[in-house]
């Protein structure tokens, strides 16, 4: 049933563009990082390093969120509009599965963006004449920043199915972000989901931002955990509001 | 007119704009008060011009986003509630049009007004030995509001004519990256034809960074008239097709 759900959801998505979103704006950060990187090259000496800290840190602290909460409120603003609540909430579906069907396709979006990230960086480290290919270590910070991003894409579905607006949780999103950088400083990133993106992109950066391996792959868990549990109780015990 | 203009306010009732402006203000409280406490008190003594400084970066990052927002808000009655063929039967739809951007106008105004405040507010917490000279806070009012108003513009012109909001969310997200990365490039032409490179070229506060001692030094630099005079020219325009362009949409 879950697998039938997810499709419902993607045909959905169907001619939203979405994709046109996610495919452009990662190329804005991968181009600037390396004409800053061209600038800076006297100051910055440890090549593919120094490039990530230059393509991965705005993303990673200002962008991921607000994309990937672009997405969520796409997924629930089909939801909010002509009544289709009622219809959801009538349909002989798990109400758990309606959830999870929304959250599979965010964390593939995440997963997708990542990936799409480290093409663009690859790509941008050939254009400024980097030789060989990125460190492994670069391409595990990409997929423990895709980890630490679940637990964002599950909070933004929940912030996203409750407000009905589809402008709000992208602007709680942005947010939500400069309040992790400023928590993250503080050295408290672990306890608020939206500084684990910037933590496990490790971004500008030389030492590993990530102390406690343990800490910050426990806490994206029981982040993506407890929101995924909220939104399925919320999905079950609130009445909807349909218009 | 006065009817109009009651009426957009009765539509964003209870939408709950200004709780969300609200919040935006208290993160640049935040933002700003926290980047002050890393300094040391020689370094405090120019504390305005800092402020000066990072107001504007901080806005580069945050007003695309909250502008893209306020205007979709703004503009969900007429959009999500399909009104518009309604309501241009009721009214005048160019007025329409104009009570969008007045509104928006009003909500920016109160919005700069209260960053002057934080200004206040963070000088009389850190009592900075240079004092503020009042040019400069006319300096800031012009740099933030009418590059935040042409941004609101657009936003508004692009939440008009695409039902699906994505669009115009995306090119606020967009244009906060341009942006932010427009201010660690050198001064040409396409500084100038993208509309959110302007907080940076705005800015009257440069900086130079000692390598060997790391201090950093503050200094006044002339405000760019030309910049100004092209984004007035940006604004008017804006306007004049923006609203022919509404006022050409099929409803």
């Amino acid at each position: 049933m879950l697998l039938q759900c997810v499709r419902m959801e993607q045909k959905k998505l169907r001619h939203s563009y979405l994709w046109l979103v996610f495919l452009v704006i990662p190329v804005i950060p991968a181009v600037m990082g390396g004409g800053n990187y061209l600038q800076n090259i006297g100051i910055l000496e440890a090549e593919w390093y120094s490039l990530w800290t230059q393509c991965s840190l705005f993303y990673s602290n200002f962008f991921y969120a607000p994309l990937i909460a672009l997405y969520c409120a796409y997924i629930w603003r089909i939801e909010h509009l002509n009544h289709n609540w009622n219809q959801l909430m009538t349909m002989p579906i798990p109400i758990k599965d309606v959830f999870l069907a929304k959250l599979c396709l965010a964390l593939l979006c995440t997963i997708a963006l990542q990936g799409w990230l480290w093409v663009l960086f690859v790509i941008t480290g050939k254009v400024v004449g980097l030789t060989g290919m990125p460190p492994l270590k670069i391409f595990s910070w990409i997929l423990r920043g895709s980890i630490g991003g679940m637990g964002i894409a599950a909070l933004q579905l929940v912030l996203s199915m409750i407000i009905r607006s589809f402008a709000v949780p992208i602007a709680l999103a942005l947010l939500g972000s400069i309040i992790g950088l400023l928590i993250n400083n503080g050295g408290l990133g672990l306890f608020w989901p939206y500084a684990l993106m910037l933590m496990g992109m490790n971004a500008n950066q030389t030492e590993d931002m990530v102390g406690s391996v343990i800490g910050y792959w426990g806490s994206a868990g029981v982040f993506l955990l407890v929101f995924t549990i909220m939104g399925i109780w919320w999905l079950g015990k609130k009445d909807v509001v349909a218009s | 007119m006065q009817r109009e203009w009651r009426t957009e306010w009765i539509k964003v009732r209870y939408r709950k704009v200004g709780l969300l402006l609200m919040a935006f203000l208290m993160l640049i409280f935040l933002w700003v008060s926290w980047a002050l406490s890393r300094n040391t008190k020689e370094e405090m003594a120019d504390g305005y011009r800092m402020i000066f400084l990072q107001l504007p970066m901080i806005h580069t990052i945050l007003a695309p986003t909250m502008l893209a927002m306020l205007a979709s808000r703004l503009c969900d009655a007429e959009v999500k509630g399909d009104t518009l063929k309604l309501l241009c039967t009721l009214e005048h739809k160019g007025r329409l049009f104009d009570m969008k951007l007045l509104m928006g106008a009003c909500y920016l105004a109160l919005f700069v007004f209260a960053e002057v405040g934080i200004l206040f507010i963070q000088g009389a917490i850190y009592h900075f030995q240079r004092p503020l000279e009042p040019v400069q806070i006319l300096f800031f009012v012009l740099q933030i509001y009418l590059v935040s108003f042409a941004i609101f513009l657009l936003q508004v012109v692009l939440s008009f004519f695409f039902e699906n909001q994505i669009l115009p969310l995306a090119i606020g997200l967009l244009g906060s990256f341009v942006g932010l990365f427009s201010w660690f490039f050198a001064n040409g032409i396409g500084k100038l034809v993208l509309i959110w490179a302007y907080y940076s070229q705005l800015c009257f506060v440069a900086f130079d960074w000692e390598k060997e001692t790391r201090v950093i030094t503050y200094y006044n630099k002339p405000f760019d008239v030309f910049s100004f005079a092209l984004l007035i020219v940006l604004l008017v325009a804006g306007y004049v097709i923006g609203k022919s362009l509404f006022l050409r949409k099929e409803i």
